[in-house]
């Protein structure tokens, strides 16, 4: 009863974003929009925490579970990657590793940048105490 | 013996069989993960290596294989609308790191999307292949989405998101302990907006700090790639 519950939550927040997708002038993807939507409800306590709180943990423990058919299907379209390969894999890794590089000094800089902000702020206050 | 085989068919044909062999593989997957506990012995990893050779030696096509994976598929929508939730578990960590974070975020999409897009072309991909790989450092609900949007082929971006995921959850760990990286906050946005959900299950290994920043990270450079994506 109660999971049954919390699915028809989640469902029909999922269906609510389908409908939003189709109405938009543009594309985006009706998965995102439930994401936003469902957050923005538990922002504003429309829903509460408890109220979907079994089914998403057992989600997101699982998470994985949901893509394999999508991965087997690649089955279907190996003949594509056919000659691409090691070009496919090269990519993968050197934009992967950019990315973490770019992204963690990106996040240690801007961390730096706001001490040193308020250190200097700090410094100012105090002077103005003496 | 056609009957027999006819009937074979038939069964196969129901979609039980593609929900039960993809729910044991998945099993066998997580058992070995925990056993050996290696970022290469992922789950999903472990059951798109099971269930394809054994689809491909009992000769079964995909479509039949489908007709209960297909079932599975339909809930994606609902997986990643949760990841809202698990966003707003983490709406403390939000307040307090916002800036590092969004600006890592957005840093982390234009580096993404630049550098994979710039390799395509270096090594002459053609559109279809490049559109299915631009979304790959995002989490596969995502990823799924963008891929459709640029014409894509989602397979081979899911393929393209688990060998990214796999790859950083192995390699971005010795970056940090070559490089002596030492910010927590840093290491755990780092792999969350660069190996997916695979790098954000091993960023949780590394410690809560990371675990939650690489989940939150996850998230919204998601987003972020959905909206750079329109302009494509």
């Amino acid at each position: 009863m109660k999971i049954l519950t919390q699915l028809a939550i989640v469902f029909s927040i999922c269906l609510a974003a389908e409908c939003i997708a189709a109405v938009l002038p543009f594309t985006f993807p009706s998965s995102v929009i439930g994401m936003i939507l469902l957050f923005f409800f538990l922002l504003f306590k429309f829903i509460k925490k408890r109220h979907i709180e079994e089914v998403s943990q057992f989600v997101l423990k699982n998470i994985s579970f949901f893509y394999i058919p999508t991965a087997v299907s690649i089955m279907e379209n190996v003949g594509y990657l056919q000659g691409y390969m090691w070009q496919f894999a090269l990519i993968c890794i050197v934009s992967a590793l950019l990315t973490f590089l770019a992204t963690a000094y990106t996040v240690i800089g801007v961390m730096k940048l706001q001490e040193k902000i308020l250190a200097k702020r700090r410094d100012k206050n105090g002077s103005d105490v003496k | 013996m056609d009957q027999m085989l006819s009937r074979l068919q038939a069964i196969l044909s129901n979609g039980l069989f593609g929900i039960t062999l993809t729910i044991v593989c998945y099993l066998i997957g997580l058992w070995l993960n925990r056993k050996f506990k290696t970022a290469i012995l992922n789950p999903l990893l472990i059951a798109v290596v099971l269930i394809v050779p054994i689809l491909y030696f009992c000769r079964i096509p995909f479509t039949v294989y489908n007709e209960g994976g297909g079932i599975i598929t339909v809930f994606l929508t609902p997986v990643a609308t949760i990841l809202g939730y698990s966003i707003y578990l983490q709406l403390e960590v939000l307040k307090k790191y916002w800036l590092p974070i969004l600006t890592g975020c957005l840093v982390s999409c234009g580096v993404s999307i630049g550098s994979t897009i710039a390799l395509c072309k270096v090594f002459g991909l053609d559109e279809i292949l490049t559109g299915s790989l631009v979304p790959h450092t995002v989490t596969t609900p995502i990823a799924v989405g963008v891929s459709e949007k640029l014409g894509g082929i989602t397979g081979i971006t899911v393929a393209g998101v688990i060998f990214t995921g796999v790859i950083g959850a192995v390699l971005a760990p010795l970056l940090v302990k070559l490089l002596r990286m030492k910010n927590a906050v840093a290491v755990g946005v780092g792999l969350g907006c660069s190996s997916t959900a695979i790098g954000t299950a091993r960023a949780m290994e590394l410690g809560e700090v990371q675990g939650a920043m690489s989940s939150m990270a996850l998230g919204v450079a998601g987003m972020m790639t959905v909206v750079i994506s329109m302009f494509l």
